[in-house]
């Protein structure tokens, strides 16, 4: 079973080719060009090296957000251009969840930090330990004063941040009181690798959707979409 | 800086004066705020600022809120915020992906995005005056 992966919800642009658990090709171009440009490219390229085609790729994955809006929209799009019209499966994949897979082996909390401007973050919490790694919350987009006050909560634990969000977190967290460990700087960027691997256990645990159905996940709903679902809502109850 | 302009032609020819200065001066990224009630020649401005790579095929993106363009080794990033309401909606049009990447930003109604302008930011200002054709444009925070 092989998956092919996508990342471009940070700056960086990562492909990633898994093959029954194993990474065959991890490939991150992070030079400040358009992802939407380098990513086909790089998938072209790897999947030469490996002498393989799209048509031998049996899942397509993506990370699906949150993130920068437009690199979400990039690698869904992406997904979905590829996967229509095969008989291929589509896999959605968290940015965070795939953030805290970097660190997979480690024991402690993971929290993978995004920067969401405006003094808040997206995180949320994992406990990784001999067993895997198991969510504790939801993605979420909160203050960072927020997150002080839920970890605490695990003061006794070792605390590993990780994601673009590391340098900003792990300074403010600190100076707000709570003691955290060093992440090995590999495991700091979003990366494709991480959710191929992600990837391979939803659809293990037949968590794969149409290409139809893989939309972005934003944490914070634009304005046109919030009064749309508003709409929906109030159509929704006249009928009823 | 003030510009008593008398023609559209002249509008446009300052556009692409503030667009060679940038380039010529080696800044490739700039975040322009252009200002002036509608007819006044915000586009007009816009397309000789992109002649100056020659950008050409500049519109207005009243229907659009972003008109991206490329050429000469830039990009320009053109903005109509006027039916932007709100942080979450300005961060779902990607503006912070466009401001904070290489290139020039150009942003009408950029009050609605108050908050979010970058420092060093360009004021243009485009007015009327009492004759019918002229113009007077005021180009801050950058001398041409």
């Amino acid at each position: 079973m092989k998956i092919l992966a996508f990342d471009s919800t940070a700056k960086a642009a990562s492909v990633s080719i898994l093959s029954d658990g194993k990474i065959l090709a991890d490939y991150t171009v992070d030079n400040g060009l358009t992802q939407s440009e380098l990513l086909l490219p790089m998938a072209e390229a790897m999947l030469g090296a490996l002498k393989l085609d799209f048509s031998d790729i049996d899942i397509f994955a993506t990370s699906v957000g949150p993130g920068s809006f437009t690199g979400v929209r990039i690698g869904t799009a992406l997904v979905k251009g590829l996967a229509f019209g095969r008989e291929a499966a589509t896999v959605a994949v968290s940015t965070i969840e795939a953030l805290a897979e970097n660190l997979a082996g480690i024991r402690g909390i993971i929290v993978p930090c995004m920067d969401a401007r405006r003094g808040q973050v997206y995180t949320a919490l994992f406990r990784s330990d001999e067993g895997g790694i198991r969510r504790l919350t939801e993605d979420m987009a909160i203050p960072l004063t927020t997150l002080r006050d839920m970890l605490k909560e695990y003061g006794g634990e070792p605390i590993y941040l990780t994601g673009d969000g590391y340098t900003g977190a792990h300074k403010a967290l600190t100076e707000l009181g709570l003691e955290l460990m060093r992440t090995p700087e590999r495991c700091i960027l979003e990366s494709a690798a991480s959710v191929a691997r992600v990837a391979e256990r939803i659809y293990l645990a037949g968590g794969a959707v149409s290409d139809k159905e893989l939309a972005p996940t934003y944490l914070r709903v634009p304005q046109a979409e919030r009064e749309r679902l508003e709409r929906l809502d109030a159509e929704k109850s006249a009928k009823s | 800086m003030v510009y008593e302009i008398h023609s559209p032609e002249e509008t446009e020819a300052l556009g692409r004066r503030l667009g060679e200065a940038l380039r010529e001066r080696g800044i490739k990224r700039a975040f322009i705020t252009l200002d002036g009630e509608m007819g006044v020649g915000k586009t007009v401005f816009c397309r000789g600022f992109a002649s100056a790579f020659g950008i050409t095929g500049v519109k207005s993106p009243t229907y659009t809120v972003v008109n991206e363009y490329r050429g000469g080794g830039a990009s320009i990033y053109h903005f109509d915020l006027y039916r932007i309401d709100g942080y979450d909606d300005l961060e779902s049009i990607g503006y912070h992906d466009y401001v904070e990447s290489d290139g020039y930003s150009i942003v009408e109604w950029s009050v609605r995005a108050e908050d979010e302008i970058p420092e060093g930011a360009i004021g243009v200002v485009l007015e009327r005056t009492q004759i019918e054709s002229d113009r007077r444009i005021t180009i801050s925070g950058f001398q041409l």
